[in-house]
């Protein structure tokens, strides 16, 4: 086969994977609405979602009243999220360090402004070749944290998560997971992918309500030719 | 199907390209023009940040694609790594009509007489190809007259004093300056230096057909809303395509040209908007698909006559790659000087950009393009914190208080720093992708750092409270959208690629137009000197042709 031809094939590879995926990210919380540009038809598709996942969670209710067990809840796969590439869990750490690198103050923090759903999106997109470096990041900060203090991230103080990240960043994170200064590159990663969404257009799944533009005090979206009045 | 056979075939369709084909498509020779990408249009490009040019983190709006494309970056620790266009050690420039004119801040600068005589004015320098250009200022003059009335240029040279002679003023007025501008254009008088604005190839009033520019604060790295960026896409293109002589021919990927036995070329292979392989005959070929593009496909042309690729005999294809250092500083003010009026830059000096003491070469200096929300996050005095609450705080507080000065600093040619090709590794059409390689010898540091030692007194004669510096150079490979010197042009084949009309030297009748071709940089964008080249090369297939020299 011709060179370009093995390259199409898994250029379609990907396609055809990602498009399965898709059933998995059609089901989503309402932190992922602000993104969808068309809003009408789409706004319905999610209300018929959220029915059917209600519906579907009565059903699990009931089921598990049944059986007298919740593991039919399909979570307890872990292979059902909100989201479309982390694990409800996954997300939960990403959100704790988002508002790390950006805290909350009168401006929303970058939790609150939509930073893991942007690298959620772009870790299915563009940034599909970081998929293994978070999967292995999330990883190895957890179970350093559980080394460390025996509970998860989240459930660190303030301090002591500010503590814990500026060690990755300095590359002073001892445990053997992170030799070859991998806890300065998974934190440089983290720190970009976060200004990219906090900071870049809202169409990429950050920057939730456009924040912090009006919080720079730039007035978006740019109308043309009329972009020069006082705000 | 088989293409009708035409008089000339043209690879890319930039800054060079785009004006080659208006030249001889005008001139009656009928003309193929390949270009890689397609037409851009506003609406679906806009001027989001994270898929601007040259390097937006999520891909590059205009183009080259990150699924399609590849390059092979080698690092000084020996090191190397495969790399996507939208990382920034690819070196990219935009891959659509007109490419990087496209997108470029529109800088329309006339390099100075000593950049083309720089080994006359700086003597030999150790370590590098430093050499004096085939022809002179005054040689490429015209053309550069030529350029910025057809394609449009607005600027004062009047309040240059640097400026090298011209016939003709530039044909609209200089843009006016915004606030920052405006601080840094009275210090600089008060500092003896002699500030003027910036010249464009961006409307400052409606000129050929267009309207003016709307100032808008995103310009640099993103297509015009309203059209007033002179690009080759909006001029001499459209004007190729009137005369009837000349078919664009776009989404198509030119991978090899095919030489016969004597020597001559007689038709290119490219892959088509369908991915089918094709050929293409013509009486002349040139080449314009930029300085890494350009050397990448002759060093995949190998035949027996040409075992290392076309033109590669003396083993200069590729070599001597070279863009510019940005020496730059930046000053935190004590009030907004931010006021929104774009695109930014428009304020220049050059006062460096020759005979500085122990310096080879320099730069001009000017204030930058706005700074973009996510491009700032970057933006922080050394060892400031780069997340977290007083990241924010500097970003909220400072975004509207801070002024870039920054410029170009002429880069020195060395022969390792080079482009070659990397067989293992192949595009989506399987065509061997470029290796760029850093040379061994230091970029001249030295230099880089006294030109951000002018950009810091500058900001501070205009008020900066808080000022640091950096000199720019690059880890890799640099180069970036004024990558130059590959098929460097010369009278000595020996030590050149091309000749003084940029006809590869062993080829009768293939040519080059583009930054390859450029023997230095200048301390200044090349775009404006790419398109006068280009008219010049044009000019010269065109009379050559219609005297009935078919350059067999």
């Amino acid at each position: 086969m011709v060179p370009w031809l093995e390259f199409r094939k898994l250029v379609t590879n990907i396609k055809e994977k990602s498009h399965e995926k898709k059933s998995n990210f059609l089901i989503r919380t309402s932190r992922q609405i602000h993104t969808i540009p068309r809003l009408k038809s789409h706004f319905k598709k999610v209300k018929m979602m959220i029915n059917n996942k209600f519906t579907r969670r009565r059903f699990i209710l009931l089921a598990a009243a049944g059986t007298g067990s919740i593991c039919l809840l399909p979570r307890c796969s872990g292979k059902d999220s909100a989201w479309r590439f982390f694990t409800d869990a996954e997300a939960s750490l990403i959100d704790a360090i988002a508002d790390q690198i950006i805290p909350g103050d009168e401006w929303p923090g970058g939790k609150d402004s939509g930073v893991t759903n942007f690298i959620d999106k772009q870790l299915i997109g563009p940034y599909k070749r970081f998929q293994s470096v978070y999967r292995k990041g999330i990883a190895a900060i957890q179970e350093s944290c559980q080394t460390l203090h025996n509970i998860n991230f989240e459930e660190l103080t303030w301090d002591e998560q500010t503590a814990f990240l500026e060690n990755m960043e300095a590359g002073k994170m001892k445990e053997p997971v992170w030799s070859g200064g991998f806890d300065r590159e998974f934190f440089g990663l983290i720190r970009d992918h976060s200004m990219q969404a906090y900071y870049g257009s809202p169409i990429h799944g950050g920057n939730r309500h456009k924040i912090s533009y009006k919080m720079m005090r730039l007035d978006y979206p740019v109308i043309i030719g009329q972009n020069r009045y006082k705000v | 199907m088989v293409n009708k056979h035409v008089n000339v075939v043209i690879t890319g369709s930039g800054a060079g390209g785009g004006v080659v084909a208006k030249e001889l498509s005008t001139a009656g020779l009928s003309v193929v023009l390949f270009e890689r990408g397609g037409w851009i249009s506003y609406d679906d490009h806009t001027d989001d940040e994270l898929i601007s040019q040259p390097s937006g983190p999520l891909g590059n709006s205009c183009g080259p694609d990150d699924s399609l494309y590849r390059r092979v970056v080698d690092y000084p620790d020996g090191t190397s790594r495969i790399v996507l266009p939208s990382e920034g050690d690819y070196n990219n420039i935009a891959a659509c009509v007109g490419s990087g004119t496209v997108t470029y801040a529109a800088l329309a600068w006339r390099y100075m007489r000593e950049d083309f005589k720089m080994k006359t004015t700086y003597g030999h320098v150790e370590g590098s190809t430093l050499d004096d250009w085939p022809i002179s200022y005054e040689d490429l003059e015209p053309y550069y007259e030529k350029a910025e009335w057809e394609i449009g240029v607005s600027g004062d040279d009047s309040q240059n004093p640097f400026a090298p002679p011209r016939k003709k003023p530039q044909p609209m007025p200089p843009f006016s300056h915004n606030k920052g501008a405006k601080l840094l254009h009275d210090a600089a008088l008060r500092l003896g230096l002699h500030p003027f604005p910036n010249p464009f190839l961006r409307n400052s009033v409606p000129y050929g057909g267009r309207p003016a520019c709307i100032r808008m604060r995103n310009c640099n790295g993103s297509p015009c809303p309203v059209n007033a960026k002179n690009g080759t896409h909006n001029t001499v293109i459209p004007a190729a395509l009137a005369t009837g002589n000349c078919e664009l021919r776009t989404h198509s990927v030119v991978s090899e040209l095919i030489v016969n036995d004597q020597g001559r070329i007689t038709e290119v292979t490219y892959f088509d908007k369908d991915n089918r392989r094709q050929t293409q005959t013509a009486d002349i070929v040139i080449l314009s698909a930029s300085a890494i593009e350009t050397a990448r496909l002759l060093l995949n042309s190998k035949s027996k006559l040409f075992p290392e690729g076309i033109g590669n005999g003396n083993g200069w294809v590729g070599k001597n790659l070279h863009g510019h250092c940005y020496p730059k500083a930046h000053g935190i003010f004590p009030e907004d000087v931010y006021d929104d009026f774009g695109p930014g830059s428009s304020v220049a000096i050059c006062d460096f950009n020759h005979h500085n003491p122990g310096i080879v070469g320099g730069g001009y200096l000017t204030n930058s393009f706005f700074i973009r929300p996510y491009s700032f996050t970057g933006v922080r005095p050394p060892d400031s914190k780069m997340w977290g609450k007083e990241h924010k705080d500097f970003q909220r507080i400072n975004y509207r208080r801070i002024i870039r000065v920054h410029g170009p600093y002429q880069d020195i040619p060395r022969f390792d720093q080079m482009v070659t090709v990397d067989p293992g590794v192949k595009d989506f059409w399987g065509i061997p992708v470029a290796r760029l390689s850093p040379s061994k010898i230091e970029t001249d540091v030295e230099g880089c750092k006294f030109m951000a030692s002018k950009a810091e007194l500058w900001l501070k004669e205009a008020g900066a409270v808080v000022t640091w510096k950096s000199t720019g150079t690059s880890r890799a490979v640099g180069a970036m959208s004024h990558q130059a010197g590959t098929c460097r042009m010369g009278n000595d084949p020996k030590t050149s690629v091309t000749d003084k009309f940029g006809r590869i030297h062993q080829t009768p009748n293939l040519f080059v137009a583009d930054a390859s071709l450029h023997v230095t940089n200048g301390g200044f964008n090349p775009a404006l000197t790419i398109m006068a080249m280009a008219y010049r090369i044009g000019d010269y297939i065109a009379s050559e042709w219609n005297r009935g020299n078919k350059f067999k």
